[in-house]
């Protein structure tokens, strides 16, 4: 990974070097010298790959528009932060009189990997301040502007633990890092996130707007709005406000429809990136749902759709992760309570995501100057450019309708909306985890193979011969706990067993890797009949031995099948022993006795599922008390499931009525 | 005779407000002391001038619930917003349709599946301890601006309480942030490691090289909140949020509808549809009734259900309180007759001065990515009640 990102770079520099030198001076042989300087250990078959590397190299550096991180701004205007995972976000900022702060140029360093462009621009393209009694439309960014003197001069106070960036008279922007609790929990590993954030107060009117920029250590970027200051407007009309004072003047209900404009150019070149948007089918009696995704060709303004579990992403034609995975990111509107289509003559609020060809007088979302041959507001915009090899830029808006309370006087609470972008396939893994080492579910053997073995491994694990270890490599005699609950109710048992040993063998479940599975396995089968187990004769050995069978019946068939004794390890002195399934009615079985607390436990499993009679298992009593003691023996737990996992009914045998069996004191003639 | 008559009622109706004066004066009293009726006593007072104190403890099924949840402004009284609250079923629906979990029955957000959390898992908090275990973080934080109007300014805090529960392969943290301007916002992370993999395409999501397909999954989460506004229970009311067009689209008319029956609701963004809960008799000094509004604005994807599992077709259900009503689904069936789910739960019993529980469902979709190997990222789902006229103004 490392090597791979390095060595373009190196190569570069040399290049960068000689060309500066002797520009025309390249020639197959120097590129061969090249070539065994940096790779004297003779690997011929690279000899293609480095012209080849070089060529790419020269172009990716060259190419118009692929800047380097903080290449277009002065170091006043530059933000560079490595957070505490490694993660690095760098990008430029600047103010302008109408967007407030816009920041240019943003690149994302994951841990360890390849530093890459996210967004070219991304800035608040409108906000748009409806009342409900239609006294004001307002139309904040373009109307009133974000900048000059409507953007706030930070004090200390206002930015605790963080650094305060002046643009030339004012501090501009406030710039923090936030804990942001669990970035993963799992597997016994834990880790606490971090976030970049970045914001800038405006005020329009008697409204303070805080715009927030977010960058999570994991590539993620949150876009946030608050809004507080004082109420604007108050009516006296019931309908269109709420009461905020004794005298009943009631604070005029809004909305504040926030639009962002992000201009994304992932990876080296913006004019690869592809726009697509999944939707998602229910399938009959809605129990599971269909993914269909489609791309944008030309420009487009669509809806949520919450039921649809509707979202969009951007993705990269050419750039890959290690997995060979397009990068992309993906806007999932998560925040979307309130939504507000308005009159006819705005038609931007019809639709809430919108995918434009970037035109640099494109800005502003509604009011937008008409100079250039651009149009006034963003549904104009959409106007069927093919979005194939273009620069394209996204657009999306979140609406709040502020009914106000009494707790908005003197000033208001601060509220927030907003939306996040979430980055997918941008790396290979979890940033953060790489060392994290696991095994696969099911794998708890953690021989990279899922087979009777983890089976077997699980059975000894009900019966206790093995313990649980979330340590790697294993410790001896245990097996891997995180990946054991193969069926997902928390536990580790014989119908893990059951249902690993089953794709082991080509039986599909539901839980197999990658095979079309049974149905419905979770629900217990309430009509089936139940197993019934039953404590045999005991059959006095030849050398002060007594032997207990124990039977179980079923018409239903039993794929696994769990049972726990209980004898008095005090009163009984002898050694215990045990035999599972000495009949081999089933595919595996395994049986265990701990003599400190007197259990026996016994678990088997059938893949296929038996029926009938047969013998779970044998506890043998030895030792001189067998001949003159009485040994009891009583079931105390029973677990059966059907070969789908169902659980099944369990009973003891009618004739073991007390649930216990008094072994009778036989003297021997 | 009519006179005794009259002075009699006169006496027993005296007898009977006293009564009710004294009960209601303890119940608002009960935790002050900072005794709980079970569970541990917890109290935070934030910088800026708020305090929030509740009483904690861990149940087998839903895990770390609150109970006895009130909250004191800046100056003003004491007051109670909730007598529990509790995150009571999670259903974990896989793409493929062949797998749904509720692990807040199956097998339950306590016992062993709760976790004993580290000093690392709680920076600069503290852990609290139920049954010699440190299962409860606590952190207290700054959250920015509580206001900003040109110089004037205020900086907030918030409580934050959390837990976790790991079930085989999935973890969840189980969050409620209080906050000093009377908010209460609760949600859960989902981490863990992704627990089925293969399917196909419209089911899942290559997450490794070789194309292993994660299968995604949605995930409703629903909360349990039994409000008891200004500690007596029994005369709050619900009323519902609408807002519509009115003069050619453009005018927004809210009006509020009261609940007068048990009933199951759904969210709905276009009328910026919403819920508060309201005491019947207490006002703040403007004389408007003191309110914890319930607005879905954190809603995004929606779950529609199906008719054969009817909760998940409704967002927001109000029942009146039975201590066996519990889950929102696979309600433990007991002696006492409750029903199964909170679609049954809510069969149209009159609520008018009954004890009233709100119950609330928050959906979520996760499409597995390559990031989401060997461990998910924590991904957060919840939403927020906010104090509507709790105070006659804003306090700070």
């Amino acid at each position: 990974m490392r090597m791979r990102s390095v060595f373009p770079l190196y190569l570069v520099i040399v290049f960068k070097l000689k060309i500066f030198q002797r520009p025309l001076s390249l020639s197959k042989g120097k590129l061969e010298n090249l070539y065994l300087e940096l790779y004297s250990n003779g690997y011929r078959w690279w000899r293609w790959l480095i012209p080849l590397l070089a060529v790419s190299a020269l172009l990716w550096y060259f190419l118009p528009g692929a800047a380097q991180p903080g290449a277009n701004c002065s170091a006043n205007f530059f933000v560079d932060q490595t957070l505490s995972n490694g993660a690095r976000w760098q990008l430029c900022w600047e103010q302008r009189n109408l967007d407030g702060i816009v920041l240019r140029d943003i690149y994302f360093t994951p841990p360890g990997g390849v530093s890459r462009r996210v967004l070219a621009q991304g800035s608040i393209s409108q906000v748009h301040v409806p009342y409900d009694d239609n006294s004001a439309r307002f139309h904040d960014i373009t109307d009133d502007g974000f900048g000059n003197e409507n953007l706030s001069n930070l004090t200390p106070a206002e930015c605790p633990n963080g650094v305060l960036l002046a643009d030339t008279t004012k501090n501009a922007i406030c710039q923090q890092i936030e804990g942001r609790s669990y970035a993963f929990n799992g597997l016994g590993q834990a880790q606490q996130g971090e976030l970049l954030s970045l914001f800038s107060v405006s005020t329009s009117g008697e409204y303070n707007y805080i715009p927030v920029w977010r960058f999570f250590d994991d590539g993620t970027i949150e876009l946030l709005m608050g809004a507080t200051g004082k109420l604007q407007r108050f009516t006296t009309d019931s309908r269109f406000g709420w009461p905020v004072r004794a005298n009943g003047t009631r604070g005029t209900s809004h909305i504040h429809n926030y639009y962002w404009r992000l201009d994304f150019d992932l990876g080296p070149t913006g004019a690869d990136d592809v726009v697509e948007e999944f939707n998602y089918t229910p399938n009959a009696d809605n129990s599971g749902r269909s993914l269909g995704i489609t791309r944008l060709t030309t420009e487009a303004g669509r809806a949520i759709n919450p039921a649809g579990l509707r979202s969009w992403r951007i993705r990269d034609e050419a750039a890959t992760n290690a997995n060979g995975q397009a990068i992309s990111y993906q806007l999932e509107p998560l925040e979307i309570g309130h939504r507000d289509v308005g009159p006819s003559s705005e038609p931007w609020t019809h639709n809430d995501f919108y995918v434009t060809t970037y035109r640099e007088c494109e800005r502003y979302v509604s009011h937008n100057p008409q100079v250039n041959g651009c149009a006034n507001n963003l549904a104009a915009f959409v106007n069927g450019e093919n979005l194939t090899a273009a620069d394209l830029v996204l657009w999306y808006g979140a609406t709040f309708h502020h009914i106000p309370r009494d707790e908005d006087e003197v000033y208001m609470h601060a509220h927030w909306n907003g939306f996040r972008l979430t980055p997918r396939d941008w790396l290979d893994g979890n940033p953060g985890a790489a060392d994290l080492v696991t095994c696969a579910v099911g794998d708890v053997t953690c021989d990279a193979q899922t087979d009777a073995a983890d089976a077997l491994f699980m059975l000894q694990y009900d019966v206790r011969l093995r313990t649980a270890s979330a340590q790697l490599p294993l410790p001896p005699e245990s097996l891997y706990s995180y990946a054991c609950d193969v069926s997902g109710e928390g536990a580790c048992n014989a119908v893990d067993a059951l249902l690993t040993l089953q794709c082991s063998v080509g039986l599909d479940n539901k839980f197999c890797p990658g095979a079309a599975g049974l149905q419905g396995a979770t629900t217990p089968d309430t009509n089936a009949a139940p197993l019934t187990v039953t404590l045999g004769e005991p059959v006095l050995g030849t050398t002060a031995t007594i032997t207990v069978p124990i039977q179980s019946e079923s018409t239903t068939k039993v794929g696994a099948l769990a049972a726990t004794l209980h004898y008095d390890p005090v009163a009984w002195t002898g050694t215990v022993a045990c035999s599972a399934d000495p009949t081999a009615h089933y595919a595996l079985a395994s049986c265990h006795v701990d003599p400190t607390s007197g259990r026996v436990r016994f678990s088997m499993i059938a893949p296929a599922g038996v029926t009938g009679t047969s013998t779970l298992g044998t506890v043998t009593f030895s030792g001189a008390q067998a001949t003159t003691s009485t040994p009891v023996l009583a079931i105390e737990t029973l677990t059966a499931a059907a070969p789908d996992g169902a659980a099944l009914a369990t009973q003891r045998s009618p004739v073991d009525r007390s649930q216990q069996l008094y072994l009778p004191l036989i003297v021997l003639p | 005779m009519q006179t005794y008559l009259g002075r009699l009622l006169l006496v027993v109706v005296a007898l009977g407000m006293t009564g009710i004066f004294v009960r209601w004066q303890l119940a608002t009293t009960a935790a002050q002391g900072g005794s709980c009726a079970e569970g541990s006593y917890l109290e935070e007072s934030l910088p800026s001038g708020a305090r929030w104190d509740l009483c904690w403890l861990v149940l087998p099924a839903e895990g770390v619930v609150l109970r006895e949840i009130h909250y004191t402004p800046p100056a003003e009284t004491r007051r109670k917003v909730l007598q529990e609250a509790s995150l009571a079923q999670i259903e974990v629906n896989y793409d493929d349709g062949r797998a749904t979990l509720y692990p807040v029955s199956q097998p339950g957000l306590g016992g062993a599946q709760l976790l004993t959390l580290a000093a690392g898992d709680c920076p600069n908090g503290a852990l609290l301890s139920a049954e010699k275990r440190t299962v409860l973080c606590k952190q207290q934080a700054a959250r920015g601006y509580l206001y900003k109007y040109y110089a004037q300014q205020r900086q907030g805090d918030d409580l934050t309480l959390y837990s976790a529960a790991q079930i085989g392969q999935q973890l969840y943290i189980i969050q409620w942030r209080l906050v000093d301007d009377g908010t209460i916002e609760p949600t859960v992370g989902e981490g863990g490691r992704l627990w089925r993999q293969g399917g196909d395409a419209q089911s899942g999501w290559p997450v490794a090289a070789n194309g292993t397909l994660g299968i995604g999954y949605l995930i409703n989460y629903w909360w349990r909140l039994d409000f008891d506004i200004g500690g007596n229970g029994t005369n709050d009311m619900v009323e519902e949020f609408t807002v519509s067009p009115a003069s050619n689209n453009t005018q927004r008319i809210a009006s509020t509808t009261a609940l007068t029956n048990e009933v199951g609701q759904s969210t709905a963004p276009d009328q910026k549809r919403s819920w508060r809960v309201r005491d019947g008799a207490l006002s703040n000094s403007d004389g408007h009734a003191i309110s914890y509004h319930l607005d879905p604005i954190a809603a995004g994807y929606r779950d529609e259900g199906s008719v054969s599992q009817p909760w998940r077709q409704h967002d927001f259900y109000v029942t009146v309180a039975r201590p066996c009503e519990r889950l929102a689904v696979h309600n433990p069936v007991s002696s006492e007759n409750c029903a199964d789910n909170v679609a049954a739960f809510a069969n149209g019993e009159s609520l008018a001065g009954a004890d009233l529980v709100v119950w609330y469902r928050s959906t979520t979709h996760r499409l597995p990515r390559a990031e989401d190997t060997p461990v998910l990222g924590v991904q957060w789902q919840g939403f927020q009640l906010l104090p509507r006229d709790w105070t006659a103004q804003n306090g700070f």
